[in-house]
């Protein structure tokens, strides 16, 4: 299990490097004087040229680009991607602070799809061909379909301008006030779940079909074994890896999709942090937010990948040796 | 014997029957009606919208849906529907034109590397293991931010985060596809190398790509109308559905109609295209066919 574990970190770490090595670069190439940024319209002034000068040398602007590149990745490996060209302040705290907001969306909707699919898959798989199925079915190819940020107007539109029951937008932290926090993730969690229960429910239906066609669960049905429990102690369990699988493949979209709808509900989260980065042509903020999002990206997958040898014991079997 | 061979038996009644073959050919048949009419939309708009999706009416602005103007006006009086129309242009542009760029960068990388193997393969999959680390969204936010927004830009974005994808998918069949008899057979009667690749293996490899390429315009056109109902896509007055939508949002309480259209026609577009696509993978993935 070790020798597994320190092996696919060290697959992480090339992959890594030319992930960091992709956004350094497409912020060198962004326009403009990054020191000018920095120093606002006092830059163009010109008896604020020896300052300008002396803040692009601090900077390390006037050394090559590869030794820029070395100076930066040194400083994000320990946590420091500079400092915000608009409000001065290190962008890693920046991004701390934005940090459990978005958690708690993330959070609240991979349960809630989880809560759902689930229990929507099974049905479908014990029916299949049913009319049940196919209306289960249905839902789910349509719902792939749904645009995010539509998906988060409709709801609005439902909940908030004609029941009036939620607030529309805004983020309340959980420990100011759990309650208030928990009403207003509803609407955002729900739009981000939406795509989510469609595409594992589906991915987890065919599945779980493969797994009731298995001899074992033919077996477990002629000794006499009663239906729940044949779902609950064999089919189930076998499905659990699909269901990890799907979850991994789906974090990617959910962090892209998690820009998108802290936008459209005003959730002050990183996604949200990310885009008035982008407005505000804050370079040294975006490219911290976006390492990170990436960083938490790949930092589940592998956490997946462990999970595999934890619960099959096959693949754990190829490290032991 | 499972439950599926034993319900095609003789013994299936007719009624049965009739219905399988309704929903086996009624709905590709409405799904690729629904994709035509957004192809004559995008090709023709004039034809079917009914006034110019630019022309400004202020006495107008903000009108419920009404005999004159079918779907409502926004926020400058313009027709929602005249836009929604029109926007189906853009639409098709960015999801037809960057799907089209990814695949011309993607195949010919894929069938080099998997055919010729070597360093420069290893080389080639690890920029693309980096590439494919980055969730799509947050590629293509990070180089608008760096390229800046236009229309030309979300294209290539899109080509840029797809092209691995489609090089990944040739570089897999080629791989699998290069050993096999026919292609040994082709090379002992003297076919060159370019021949090789582009008439004996890639023709082979092409299924898995045709039906991505098609899944993968439904996924550019979501990615081009979140970047625009972002403000990082396609900048008005040209009409997208995804800068309607942005539009939309501001006057929710006071046009909640503003908010449909275009979404609605995100939806069925998407919708078609993923329908067209699992047709598609059934007619063509031997893979499926096996099953």
């Amino acid at each position: 299990m070790g020798r597994y574990c320190l092996r696919r970190l060290l697959q992480i770490v090339p992959v890594l490097l030319l992930m960091s090595l992709v956004v350094f670069a497409a912020m060198q190439l962004a326009p403009g004087d990054p020191a000018v940024m920095r120093m606002g319209r006092a830059a163009a002034r010109p008896e604020n040229q020896e300052a300008l000068a002396q803040l692009r040398r601090e900077m390390g602007l006037d050394r090559p680009v590869w030794v820029q590149y070395a100076i930066w990745l040194a400083a994000a490996v320990r946590g420091d991607f500079g400092v915000s060209n608009r409000s001065e302040r290190p962008v890693t705290d920046m991004i701390g602070a934005r940090l459990p907001a978005s958690l708690q969306l993330i959070g609240v909707s991979l349960l809630l799809s989880l809560l759902v699919a689930v229990p929507l898959a099974t049905l479908a798989a014990l029916l299949q061909r049913s009319y049940l199925d196919h209306l289960i079915m249905a839902f789910s190819v349509a719902g792939v379909a749904v645009p995010g940020f539509w998906m988060g107007l409709l709801l609005i539109l439902a909940f908030s301008v004609r029941l009036g029951w939620l607030p529309p937008s805004g983020y309340v932290p959980f420990w100011e006030d759990p309650g208030e926090s928990l009403r207003r993730t509803l609407l955002p969690a729900a739009t981000l779940s939406f795509y989510l229960i469609a595409a594992f429910t589906r991915f987890l239906r065919s599945d779980l079909i493969e797994v009731l066609r298995e001899d074992y669960v033919r077996t477990a049905r002629a000794k006499g074994l009663a239906r729940a429990a044949i779902v609950r102690r064999h089919v189930m369990p076998n499905a659990l890896i699909s269901l990890i699988t799907v979850t991994g493949i789906e974090v990617g979209g959910l962090m892209g999709g998690m820009v998108i709808v802290e936008q459209v509900f005003g959730w002050s989260g990183v996604g949200w942090l990310t885009l008035q980065g982008i407005f505000n042509r804050d370079y040294p903020l975006v490219q911290g937010a976006i390492v990170l999002m990436v960083l938490f990206y790949v930092l589940i997958n592998f956490l997946i990948d462990l999970l595999y040898a934890v619960i099959n014991p096959q693949i754990r079997a190829q490290y032991a040796a | 014997m499972p439950s599926s061979t034993r319900r095609s038996g003789p013994s299936t009644p007719p009624e049965r029957v009739v219905r399988r073959q309704v929903w086996r050919y009624a709905l590709p048949g409405l799904s690729g009606l629904a994709n035509a009419l957004f192809l004559l939309m995008a090709l023709a708009p004039d034809l079917i919208a009914p006034y110019s999706p630019y022309e400004q009416r202020p006495q107008d602005a903000l009108q419920p849906p009404s005999p004159s103007y079918i779907l409502g006006t926004d926020q400058f009086g313009r027709d929602i529907f005249s836009r929604v129309v029109f926007g189906s242009r853009i639409a098709l542009l960015v999801g037809g034109g960057s799907v089209m760029l990814a695949l011309c960068l993607g195949v010919p990388l894929g069938l080099a590397s998997g055919y010729w193997g070597g360093h420069a393969d290893a080389f080639l999959m690890r920029v693309q293991d980096a590439l494919l680390s980055f969730p799509p969204v947050l590629l293509a936010l990070l180089i608008i931010a760096s390229f800046g927004a236009s229309t030309l830009n979300v294209v290539l974005t899109i080509a840029f985060v797809y092209a691995p994808r489609f090089a990944r998918l040739v570089r897999g069949s080629v791989l699998h596809i290069k050993t096999r008899d026919f292609v040994a057979a082709s090379q002992a009667v003297g076919a060159t190398q370019w021949r090789l690749m582009w008439r004996v293996i890639l023709p082979n490899a092409a299924a898995p790509v045709i039906v991505q390429a098609t899944m993968g315009m439904a996924v550019a056109i979501l990615i081009e109308s979140g970047l625009s109902y972002l403000g990082l896509g396609i900048s008005p007055p040209t009409a997208s559905w995804g800068n309607m939508l942005q539009h939309a949002q501001g006057y929710i309480y006071r046009a909640p109609w503003f908010v449909l259209a275009p979404g609605s026609a995100i939806f069925l577009v998407v919708l078609n295209i993923n329908l067209a696509g699992d047709w598609l993978r059934e007619r063509l993935d031997p893979r499926l066919q096996a099953l």
